[in-house]
């Protein structure tokens, strides 16, 4: 009996260390360090067992995530513009664009937070160069467009708290519309056969 | 009767002897209505056997398809995933049919990618460099779907279905 019970030990413990090779096997040399934190051998997704058991299924789930980010990514690309839109009209005294601006905020960040985290949150691919390429620079272009939107909102309640109400004002423009460039030109690069 | 002389020329160089693929290039060209590109391997391994004495041929090709570069690692990332490259790693083609007229030989066989196997014709030009090398140049086109490959979309539009193939391989006489 005692016998028996080592060896279903023993075959628990061999296909749960195969399942896991199985897993890393096919892993990229020069991933991206936050997709190495979170999909590296090591990687968080990993560490919780919520990671795919093979690396082919990691794979499929990779695609629909990064076809998924794309849509909503576009979508959001041009929510985005009309916001911009309706700020402009506020600037101009147009008051009555206010409620809108206020709900459309909220609409476009967890879109664009929703659209991110598919891209950051996707398994790695089967390739990484050194090599600098379009998708190289969106995804570097992607930190920068990140941080925009990330603070966006503390820049659009700083508004109304600011001492400084012009400053406060021309601030949150600008990084509005450093994002709003970073993030249509990142989108552009997609189309970039190179 | 130059042209007769160059077909005795070439079915002396391609009669039983073994030609080792030594050098090559296979290239293919994918198409997407906001733009071209195309993916170029030089690791080609293989031979191709030729016999006009007793009529035997034999010609075997095989690439990785991890070989295979754009340019954009995105995109050759994105071909191994769609095209099944950890399951089917290699794409071989094996002729079952050659026929040789002039400098055109006329070839048959079968082509296997993501795991799946089609028939696949081709017309290839026979080039002679030297008594030992001869270099083969073609191009054929082949269907996605015909090899259930689900076709990758951007922005709203999926790649083509058809695919664009152009190589040149040189191979040397086996002695």
């Amino acid at each position: 009996m005692r016998y028996r019970i080592q060896i279903i030990f023993i075959l628990i413990i061999t296909s749960h260390a195969s399942s896991k090779q199985n897993e890393t096997q096919f892993l990229p040399d020069n991933m991206p360090l936050h997709t190495k934190i979170i999909w590296g051998e090591k990687g968080i997704f990993r560490k919780l067992n919520i990671s795919p058991n093979t690396r082919q299924k990691e794979l499929q789930l990779r695609i629909k995530m990064l076809q998924l980010h794309q849509k909503l990514a576009f979508g959001t690309l041009g929510m985005f513009f009309y916001q911009t839109y309706l700020g402009n009209h506020l600037l101009d005294g147009n008051l009555e664009y206010r409620d809108r601006h206020s709900k459309m905020s909220k609409i476009v960040w967890s879109s664009y937070m929703l659209s991110a985290s598919l891209s950051y949150l996707a398994p790695p691919g089967m390739v990484y160069t050194k090599k600098v390429n379009s998708m190289k620079i969106h995804r570097l272009l992607s930190w920068v467009h990140f941080v925009g939107m990330a603070s966006l909102p503390i820049l659009g309640n700083n508004i109304s708290n600011s001492a400084d109400y012009n400053k406060a004002v021309q601030l949150h423009q600008s990084v509005a519309y450093a994002t709003l460039f970073t993030m249509s030109f990142s989108g552009v690069l997609t189309i970039f056969p190179y | 009767m130059r042209r007769v002389l160059f077909s005795i020329f070439i079915i002396n160089l391609v009669s039983a002897n073994e030609f080792v693929i030594t050098d090559g290039e296979v290239t293919y060209f994918g198409e997407h209505y906001l733009h071209e590109w195309r993916g170029v391997s030089t690791s080609i391994n293989g031979s191709f056997y030729l016999s006009e004495l007793n009529n035997t041929y034999h010609c075997s090709i095989s690439i990785p398809l991890n070989s295979f570069s754009s340019g954009n690692s995105n995109r050759d990332s994105n071909m191994l995933i769609y095209c099944r490259g950890i399951d089917f790693p290699i794409i071989r083609f094996t002729a079952d049919s050659i026929t040789l007229v002039d400098n055109i030989a006329d070839i048959a066989g079968n082509l296997v990618f993501a795991g799946k196997t089609n028939k696949l014709k081709t017309k290839v030009n026979l080039i002679p460099q030297n008594d030992s090398v001869i270099s083969v140049v073609g191009e054929f086109e082949f269907l996605l779907s015909k090899f259930d490959i689900e076709r990758p979309s951007l922005m709203f539009g999926r790649i083509s279905d058809t695919i664009l193939i152009k190589f040149i391989l040189t191979g040397s006489k086996n002695e």
